[in-house]
Order: C-alpha cells, then structure tokens, then sequence
C-alpha cells in the first residue's frame, strides 16, 4: 500500500469512529417515545384533511410547505442533471478522440449506444407495455389519497411509460404510438412540467388553501358537495405531472431524443 | 390581503417568477420567451421589495408568527416573520437582485438560469423565516441543490468538480442534520422550535447526551454551510469557479443565511449558548487563518473566496456571543459585506475576463484592457476602489464601520487581537490584488510572444456591457450610501432586531479608534512588501501547494462534530 493510502484509510477509520460516537447515543436514547404528535395525528388526521391514508394527510396536509420543497428540489436536481447531459454531449466520451468523433458525422454522445440497444423485441414490448404502465401510473397518482402512492410515486411510473413509449417508438420500430406524434416530445414534456410547476406553486400558497374553502362553502350553499380531499387530489395530480415530465425529460435526453 | 399571506410572499413570488420562467422556456419565438422570462425575474426580485415595504411596521413590532395554513402548531409548519427576518430577506434581496442584473450582461442567460437562480432566492427568504427543524432542513436542501446547479452553470474546467464537492460535503453533512432531528424528534416528538424547547424542559435533565449531541450534529450541518473552520474546504473552488455573479450571490448571501437561521434554532435550546460560544471561537480563528491563506494566492478570485471564509469569520464571531448585540452587530458586518464582497466579484471578475488573466502575479494593465472591452469611464476600477477600501475597513467606508462594531464587542480579549490582525492581513492581500491594475509593463522581450500579441492592438476578449456597469455602480452606491448612513443603519437594525440604544456609531470615530486603524493600514502595507518579496513568495506557495482534498474535508467534518459534541456533553 502507498502511504497516501495507509493515511486515507486512517482517517476514514477515525472519521467512522467519531461519527459513531456522535450518533449513538442520539439513535439509542432511553427515553419513552413522545405520542402527543402521534394520537394528535390519529385522532384528527384523517378528519382534517378529509385524506383516507394518514400518510397523504401529513405530506399534502399539515406538511404541504415542506413537500412544495421537496418538489423544487426535485426540480432542480432534474434541471441540473438535464444541463449536465447538455455538457456531456458536447465532450467526447473518455479515451475516446475528437476527431474520430467527428469523422463519424452523427456522433451525439452516450446516446449512440442505442443502436446497439435497439432490438425487436425491445420496440414491440415496449411499445405494448406503455399504454399499461401509463394507466397504472394515472392510477396510482389519482388514488395517492386513499391507498399507498401518490404524485411522487405515481409520476416516477408514469415517467417510465414514457420512457417505453421513447424506446418504443424508435424509426424503424413497431410502437403503438407513430413516430410522427410529438406528445411526449421534449419540448412538450418541458411545457407539462413548467405547467405543473406553477400549479403547484399556485396551489401551495395559503391564500389559495382559503380561496379553496371558500369555493367549498359556496358550492355547498347550491347544493353541490365538493370532498375535502379534491384539494389533496389536485395537489397530487400536480406533483405527478410535475415529476412524471420532468424524470421523463431528463430520461428521453438521455436517449437521445431531444432533437425531435 | 393577510399579514400571514404577507409574511410569505418573499418566498412565493420567486418562486412565480421561477415558474414564469421555466414556462418561458416552452415558449415558441425569442421575443415572448424573453419578455416572459424579464416579466419572471421582475416578479421575483422587485415584486418582494413591495411585499417586504408593506410589512416593514409588522416586523419592526415583534413580527408575524404563524402556522403554515393554519393547521394545529404541533404539526403544522411554525414560521416567524420578525426583525430578523426581515433584514435578512432584504440583504437575500439586494444581493440578488444585483447579481442577478449583472448575469443579464455578463452571463449565465438563459430562463433555465433565471428559473434556479429565483429558486435559489425564494429558498433564502424561507430559509430566514423558519421555525420548524424538518422546514429548515428542506429549505437547506432546496438552497444547496440550486446553488450545485448555479456553480456547475459557469461550465469552466473544475466546476463541475467544484460542484460535486460541495454536493457530497454537504449532503454527507446533512444526513447528520438528520440524525439530529430524528434526535429530537424522538425526545420531544415535536419539530417546532417552541415545542422542542417545551418538550426539552420537561425532560428530566433537559434531553441529557441525546439532546446536546442532537444539538451538535445539527449545527456541525449549518457550520459547513457557513463555511467556519475547520469546514470551510469546499468553498475556495465552487466559490471561485462559479460565474461571476452566481460567487457574488454567493458569498454575500447564501454562506450567511445558514447562520442566521441556525441562530434562530439555538435560541430554543439548552445546548445553544455553549455551540454559539464555540462557533464563535471558530469564527475568530476562521477570520485569521483564512485571510492568511488568502494572502497567498495567486487566483484573483480564489483569493477573494479566502476572503469570504475570513469576513464570514468576522460574522460568526460576533453572532457567537449569543445575545442581540453580537447578533446585530454580526447583521451589519453581513449586510456590509454582502455589498462589497458582491462589488469586488463582480469588478475582479469583469476586470480578469477583460485582462484574459486571472493570476495576480502576472496580469497587468487590467484598466487599459476594460478600457478596450468598453468601458470608457473605468467604472470597474472605480467600484473595485470602492469595495476594496471597504473590506480593508479603512475610515469612512462601511467595513470600517461594521467591523469596529464587531471589534467593539471584544474589548480587551483575544479576540480583539485576532480580529485586528486579521483586518491588517486583509490590507495587504488587496493590495496585492490591486497590483492587476498596476500600468502594464513594457512589451514582452520575446520576441515571437510580441509578433503574436501586438500591445495595444489586439481584440477586446469581452465587452462591459450597460447591465453589468449598471449592477456595480448600484452596489457601489449602495456601499457608499451604507457608509454615509452607517448611524441611522445601526439604530435601524437595533430596531429591528430589539436592541436598545448602545451601538457605537459615535464612539468609533472617536481618535483612539481612528489612530489604530491608522496603525492597522500601515502594518497592512509593511506585510504586503514582506508578501510580495521573494521569501514571501516562497512562503505563499507553499501554503498554496498544502494538500487539499475531498477526505481531508470529511476528516474536518468529523473532528468538527465530535469537537462541538464533546464541548456540549462534557461541559455542559
């Protein structure tokens, strides 16, 4: 071993044990756990929310300021790997030459990796099992405040239809959906997400929370009964949409597909 | 509209006007997609002044707390839009808002930028407010992911590497900011500040070890943020390689927010006072190394980034003594710096793209050559002349100010010295920085250099365009206005922050105070000879040739956390 090793791995040693000494004791306390917060949330969670699963009532509820947060981070980690693959287009591979690169003529980075992932078989599952996961992905956004899912669930499956359909779809391959229709198009995925974005931001701001409840009461006053959860559901639905354009953009760049 | 609709709408409408700006970049054709994203930025970066104007009597009367939505206070999200807040959201605002012109000039454009760019700031005015340990936390998060992104923008060999540096310190960090809210969580069952004191004091021995290692791990998180000794590591490289205008926001804003915010949360608790003390120590120490480090580099902007670490070490110093004078008097040393450190990014950084050089050793003849790039006026040099003398605090500039306020606070100790020393350091290494706008020297003797780059006639490398004059006569201003004003600032902030009178804004041009800045200038001068001589050269490269790496900022990291745990369960 070299010395610079013996040194990094000392280190990493002491660095392992005096973490450990710091975090034990927080992560063993012998102190009873607290259940004011807990019988609080059980008794009027579900109440107050008007969710059916108290984990909806918590992130889209009591905590939606945190989740909003959570979602920009999403955004951001996504726009910042979405320019990070820019960059990386614009650099030959490792070990790889410029020149030869250029020669090639359609050199465009990782993505020519795909003609050697472009099989039948790949376009026409893919292409069958897109309409699938997209509904399931729909469903599992739709259904976040009753049963286990949500937006940030529900967009993830619904990126990967997506991604089916991108592969599926490929000149020459037998996807559903014909190589001509740009729905799922970058620039239409960019547009979804920008949409979904400020509507989540929208959504998020207190003036809008009591805006909602209002229109609630008034609706109630001509006789039409809107839940208490739809606000829940419009929430989920955003963030679906949201997380579901943006993984699927950065996905399809990934692919190659961005200059459709 | 509310006070509590109000006290939000410096985090909501960066956040309408980031939204703007990703629609903008969806837009077919150049002009709307433009007017769109200038509509998003106005949005996001004037709009909140109006917000910040109508709520100024609010907070200067004790301020707006309240429960995100109203939900019951031992769930919900608690904020606090007090004194304190609102300075800090003005000092996020300025800062930004300046820089932000600036890019428009100078670069990164592009609504992508815009959007994380607003994103970045509405995170800092969330940041400021906070009162909920898991709000913090998100609010860190949505800060560090944006400005991964913005140091990453400038696309310069290294800050990719910079980037992810920072990444990896400070997500490894925040697993510990983790750890410690799960701490005390699972004492108290609350996430409030207020419900996290109140369950502490009904502990029996207030929490014992978990709460002060709870305690420990979250503020070890927020100090890597701040940048104080010894995890300061990451900041030199994502700090110099950013664009130039994402380091001034940087630097000015986004290393002191953390603090602030992380006072908020100390206030709260039993372990507060003793971590503050030992920041504060730390901050004293970071004011003095990290200016010595300075004064050795030879990267313009590398050097102004050890700066940064040396000024924010002014800052956690006074902020450490805990009570509302040191965290007033810390205010001002922030705001201050935030306009002349944002000022001297903004003019080094114009005056290197115009020199085409960044090493303080060789370029020469900066003003001639922003001179060809167009500006006529020689407004970078004069705004570098402005935010120089400020940082080196000499009278009547604002830094001399706010960092004899600072100095005040420690009559009579260690401190005092440091801090004294440390500002004669920072005299010196500015001027060796200003030796980049010393007159050229004579044509190369080389001959095949001089066919090359025929003096005088070759092409300007970029050109100072009207935005980017417009930002740094702005922070200029500002930083003059600051110090004609620096009275009715201090009885402003002690307004704010509910200190009584007693902030020396007499006293310090009283003669005693003014002969030993006289002193400290001419100690500055005789260094900077020492530094630029041959032994101080040597010296400098080796202190620039110390090793740094990746495991060395995790070691101080650990050494840190245990540090502060220690003081805090062995000392308490």
């Amino acid at each position: 071993m070299r010395r610079a090793d013996i040194a990094g791995t000392l280190a990493g040693i002491v660095v392992a044990i005096l973490s450990c000494a710091v975090v034990a004791p927080v992560l063993l306390p012998d102190v009873p756990w607290p259940e004011a917060a807990r019988d609080l949330l059980a008794a009027r969670g579900l109440g107050e929310t008007g969710a059916s699963n108290l984990v909806s009532a918590i992130y889209l509820g009591y905590r939606a300021f945190d989740t909003l947060g959570e979602t920009i981070v999403l955004l951001a980690a996504l726009a910042g790997a979405v320019s990070l693959i820019g960059a990386a287009r614009d650099t030959p591979l490792h070990g790889e030459e410029a020149g030869v690169a250029a020669d090639r003529g359609d050199y465009r980075g990782p993505a020519d990796k795909r003609r050697r992932l472009h099989t039948e078989i790949m376009d026409s599952i893919a292409g069958k099992l897109a309409p699938i996961v997209l509904l399931f992905g729909a469903y599992v956004m739709l259904y976040g405040h009753s049963s286990p899912g949500g937006g940030f669930q529900g967009g993830v499956v619904i990126a990967s239809g997506v991604i089916f359909i991108a592969i599926g779809r490929r000149s020459g391959g037998i996807g559903r959906i014909g190589p001509r229709l740009t729905v799922f198009g970058p620039r239409a995925l960019s547009r979804m997400e920008a949409s979904a974005f400020a509507a989540i931001v929208l959504l998020s701001f207190p003036v809008s929370i009591s805006a909602f409840e209002g229109l609630r009461a008034g609706a109630s006053a001509v006789g039409v009964s809107v839940p208490a959860v739809s606000y829940i559901v419009a929430l989920n639905v955003s963030i679906g949409l949201k997380v579901g354009s943006g993984v699927a953009l950065m996905c399809v760049m990934m692919l190659g597909g961005e200059s459709e | 509209m509310s006070d509590v609709a109000l006290a939000l709408a410096p985090v909501f409408l960066p956040l309408a006007g980031a939204a703007m700006a990703l629609v903008a970049k969806t837009l077919r054709g150049s002009g709307p997609a433009a007017a769109m994203e200038a509509a998003g930025a106005a949005v996001g970066l004037v709009l909140p002044w109006a917000a910040l104007a109508v709520l100024l009597p609010r907070a200067a009367g004790g301020g707006v707390a309240f429960v995100v939505s109203g939900w019951d206070p031992a769930i919900g999200i608690a904020l606090r839009f007090d004194g304190l807040a609102w300075l800090v959201d003005a000092l996020g605002f300025a800062g930004a808002g300046a820089a932000y012109l600036y890019s428009r000039g100078a670069g990164p454009r592009g609504p992508l930028f815009t959007a994380i760019f607003l994103i970045q700031t509405s995170a800092l005015a969330a940041t400021a407010s906070t009162a909920d340990l898991f709000n913090l936390f998100v609010c860190l998060e949505v800060l560090g992911l944006s400005s991964y992104v913005l140091v990453a923008s400038s696309g310069k060999p290294g800050a990719f590497l910079a980037a992810f540096s920072y990444l990896a310190i400070s997500s490894a960090a925040m697993v510990f900011f983790l750890v410690g809210l799960f701490g005390f969580y699972r004492l108290t069952g609350s996430l409030s500040y207020e419900g996290i004191s109140a369950a502490l004091a009904a502990l029996p021995d207030g929490g014992g070890t978990a709460a002060s290692l709870s305690s420990a791990c979250v503020a070890a998180a927020v100090a890597i943020r701040v940048a104080v000794m010894p995890v300061y590591g990451w900041l030199p490289d994502a700090h110099a390689l950013a664009p130039h205008a994402v380091s001034a926001v940087l630097s000015g804003v986004l290393i002191k927010t953390p603090l602030f915010a992380l006072g908020r949360l100390l206030e709260f608790l039993p372990a507060g006072p003793a971590s503050m003390e030992l920041l504060g120590a730390a901050g004293a120490v970071t004011a003095l190394a990290a200016v010595l480090v300075a004064l050795s580099q030879k990267d313009a902007k590398r050097l102004l980034a050890y700066h940064s670490i040396s000024q924010i070490g002014y800052v956690v110093a006074a902020w450490g003594m805990g009570t509302r004078v040191g965290l007033q008097a810390a205010y001002l040393h922030a705001l201050f710096h935030a306009l002349f450190k944002g000022l001297l990014f903004l003019s080094v950084g114009t005056a290197a793209d115009a020199a085409g050089g960044r090493n303080v050793y060789e370029v020469r003849g900066a003003g001639a050559s922003l001179r060809r790039a167009g500006d006529r006026r020689s407004i970078t040099v004069v705004a570098y002349a402005v935010g120089a003398l400020s940082i080196c605090a000499l009278p009547p500039f604002n830094g001399y100010a706010s960092k004899g306020f600072v100095g005040s606070l420690f009559k009579g100790e260690w401190r005092y010295w440091v801090l004294f020393a440390a500002g004669a350091c920072t005299i010196a290494s500015f001027l060796k920085l200003s030796m980049i706008f010393l007159p050229a020297k004579e044509a190369p003797k080389d001959a095949r250099t001089a066919e090359a780059a025929p003096a005088g006639a070759e092409p300007p490398r970029m050109s100072v365009t009207a935005s980017m004059k417009a930002s740094m006569i702005l922070l200029a201003g500002l930083c003059l206005a600051t110090a004609a004003f620096a009275g009715r600032i201090m009885d402003f902030t002690g307004t704010m922050l509910g200190v009584g009178a007693g902030a020396p804004s007499k006293s310090l041009y009283a003669a005693p105070e003014l002969a030993k800045a006289g002193f400290g200038a001419c100690l500055g001068v005789a260094l900077f000879f020492v530094a630029v001589s041959k032994p101080g050269k040597r010296a400098a490269t080796l202190v620039r040739a110390r090793p740094r790496s990746f495991a060395g900022l995790v070691l101080a990291f650990a050494v840190g956390l245990a540090a502060l745990g220690a003081r805090l369960v062995l000392f308490p």
